[in-house]
């Protein structure tokens, strides 16, 4: 029996194509939050839909579970019953429920990353036959550091950018560490994720995508960064193939692999042009030069920018500001996040890694076609 | 460096303006109802007074082209082409009233009562063509002055007034864009050979989707930074210069607060940008960059051969560049 949190998150939803492609016939116990039974099975079947592409229905699936439960209650919000069963059956466990809002606060990511991580742990301590347990967890535990950031290195005192989300993840795999010496633990750090190779689709829009939303139309004067920056970033697909490879194919308990775009990632500068050269095939505006690609600018300048734009009180470019606050410090940490360990269990190189100029402008394409999360079309999980 | 055939070289010969006696410190605006932002906002970007006049626009025209034809000495039989540059339109009109009474039938013709003639007029022109340059809004001057030295040199003329008076209109708002807005009456001579703030090129750019500058504000904002960062460098690049050889930027006053911004982006010390006038004056509408290249002279920041570049921008939106010759 394989136990998934987080199935419904952007990621999560790539986690379950691939688990309906490939475990279909195994017992599958997806842990998803719900009010009521019937909140439960609208989300599943929607759930289903989304992963299959229409395809797949909860009756032809009769292995997979739902299980209406939440990770930040004690056991899961599940009955005692329910926590037996779990821990009778449960042999693998895939982790990936988090807050990954950039600017959820320290205190409410913690009850979601770190205490809803010590839940699961917990369960996962009573699960006899447990032979697999993964944490998802992301990159930027690596905050403030720069350089060359290795998959066995953790601890660091170098700070943090967002207001909670790095830090709990950080204190997460802390935690998980705690526990890597009586379960079979692995952590896999995922990159910033954007979208799927394959088409383009964006599950879940983040605070990048907002950004680049406001940049499309026209009222992001500013990014505040280092030209040269590299800015990490893959696929959602991709990456959950990475992940489920090795997780089902080359679990080693006591790893941490690095699921990044390491030395192929775009420069932040790269980044924003390809995004304006995207734009203008959809924009008059942006053909015609009427918006620009936002300045790439020191953080003092930022600075400047935010005091007047808080000076003149401006609600949107307060919104663009607030998202830049979130996240955009970490153009001023250069780094790369080396992968050699997940490259020589996957037998690859960085050749694999997808190639940006190819995937990103589909992912724009189709954050322009969705109209950024807000046409009616676009169904969120 | 230089672009331009000597031949064809022109300069700045001589510059006047006039402070209108109108005099209202930013509280004073918010208190009439002239401001949209809170004075301290105003005051917190830079602003302390804005000035109105208290003639129309073409009183004030004619009184500050007599002037500057009197401090250059210049004949004014002499002067070869007058072009009243306007960036509010009504300004341009010798407004109803003026001379005569405005009546239903000779309504009409007031549409036709242009400033430029009647200051040919007053000030006996007599053999000057004249003008009006319009739709440029605050960059009208600057591009009045290059529309002149491109007239001359097809012409093969010799000396030409660009004037800008602006007055708005009764009531209205004396913010644009967070800008305190002032009237304003500038002008200058632009006239051949002369090698005292010798044009040395200008660059332009509009970016018409701006037409719009009431729904589209936040747009035009944001792209006010990153053109006019694009707009400094395709002039410096149009000359074969750098940013390094431009020994003082003379700037059109919008916020002091904006011209931080845009010199970091650029990468030019603010200590070297003129911003003297910004607190007491406000944004004299398309006469900034004059006002303030002559009183930057006075103070002796400028030394023979010194580079100014010249900056502007109008709403609609246009963008440009001048670059000058001390």
């Amino acid at each position: 029996m394989l136990f998934v949190t987080g199935i419904t998150g952007a990621f999560g939803v790539e986690i379950l194509r691939i688990l309906l492609r490939d475990y279909k016939d195994k017992e599958v116990v997806a842990l998803i939050r719900a009010s009521d039974p019937q909140k439960l099975v609208e989300r599943w079947t929607r759930l289903l839909a989304i992963a299959s592409d229409g395809e797949v229905k909860p009756e032809d699936v009769p292995a997979f579970t739902p299980l209406a439960g939440d990770i930040t209650k004690p056991h899961l919000g599940l009955s005692v019953a329910q926590v037996q069963s779990l821990c009778d059956g449960v042999e693998e466990i895939i982790h990936s429920a988090a807050t990954v809002d950039f600017d959820e606060p320290l205190d409410s990511s913690r009850i979601i990353n770190v205490e809803g991580t010590r839940n699961v742990l917990r369960l996962a301590t009573d699960c006899a036959r447990l032979r697999k347990f993964a944490h998802v967890s992301t990159l930027y535990v690596a905050g403030r550091r720069s350089g060359d950031i290795f998959e066995h290195e953790l601890e660091h005192s170098e700070g943090f950018v967002t207001m909670g989300y790095e830090e709990s993840k950080y204190e997460a795999e802390l935690l998980i560490r705690q526990y890597m010496s009586r379960l079979p633990i692995t952590v896999y750090r995922m990159s910033l994720l954007m979208g799927c190779l394959r088409d383009g689709y964006v599950n879940d829009y983040g605070a990048i995508h907002r950004y680049l939303m406001f940049m499309y139309r026209g009222i992001a004067p500013c990014f505040p960064g280092i030209s040269s920056c590299p800015l990490d970033f893959l696929p959602y697909d991709y990456s959950a193939e990475c992940f489920m490879t090795l997780f089902g194919e080359h679990f080693k308990g006591g790893d941490t692999y690095q699921i990044s775009a390491g030395e192929r990632s775009p420069t932040t500068e790269r980044w924003l042009e390809l995004t304006a050269q995207t734009y203008a095939k959809h924009s008059a505006s942006w053909r015609k030069g009427s918006y620009n690609s936002p300045d790439i600018v020191t953080w003092p300048t930022y600075q400047l920018y935010k005091k007047t734009i808080l000076t003149i009180e401006n609600m949107e470019f307060m919104k663009v500001v607030r998202i830049l606050d979130s996240c955009a410090e970490e153009c001023f940490c250069p780094k790369v996040f080396k992968r050699d360990k997940l490259n020589a269990a996957l037998g690859v190189d960085m050749d694999t890694v997808p190639d940006y100029e190819g995937y990103y402008p589909r992912i724009l394409d189709h954050c322009i076609e969705m109209n950024w999360g807000l046409s009616p079309k676009f169904v969120k999980a | 460096m230089s672009t331009i055939d000597q031949s064809n070289a022109f300069g700045i010969h001589a510059i006047e303006y006039l402070v209108p006696p109108i005099r209202h410190s930013v509280r004073e605006l918010h208190d009439k109802g002239l401001l949209i932002s809170t004075p301290e906002a105003m005051e917190e970007l830079g602003f302390e007074y804005g000035l109105m006049w208290d003639r129309p626009a073409t009183a004030a025209a004619a009184e500050v082209v007599g002037r500057v034809l009197k401090q250059a000495n210049i004949d004014p039989a002499d002067v070869d082409l007058l072009i009243n540059a306007t960036a509010i339109s009504e300004s341009s009109l010798v407004p109803p009233n003026y001379s005569a009474p405005t009546t239903n039938e000779n309504r009409h013709l007031q549409q036709f009562m242009n400033s430029s003639a009647r200051i040919q007029d007053e000030l006996g022109l007599v053999n000057a063509k004249t003008m009006g340059l319009s739709e440029v809004s605050c960059s009208s001057l600057m591009t009045a002055i290059w529309t002149a030295r491109a007239l001359m040199i097809e012409e093969r003329k010799d000396i030409a007034v660009c004037v800008n008076v602006d007055k708005f209109p009764d009531g209205y708002k004396r913010e644009v864009v967070y800008n305190v807005v002032s009237d304003s009456a500038c002008a200058v001579v632009v006239k051949r050979g002369e090698t005292r703030n010798r044009i040395v090129t200008y660059e332009a750019m509009t970016r018409g989707y701006y037409w719009d500058s009431d729904r589209r504000q936040n747009e035009m904002m944001a792209s006010y930074f990153t053109t006019g960062s694009r707009i400094v460098q395709k002039t410096l690049k149009k000359a074969a210069m750098k940013l390094d050889d431009i020994s003082l930027m003379i700037p059109h006053n919008v916020s002091l607060r904006s011209w931080q911004i845009l010199s970091d982006l650029i990468g030019y010390p603010i200590e070297h940008v003129y911003t003297g006038n910004i607190a007491q004056m406000g944004h004299s509408i398309a006469a900034d960059n004059f006002i303030n290249l002559k009183d930057a002279a006075a103070e002796g920041r400028l030394s023979e051969g010194d580079l100014t570049m010249l900056y502007t921008f109008g709403l609609g939106a246009h963008w440009g560049c001048m670059i000058l010759e001390a």
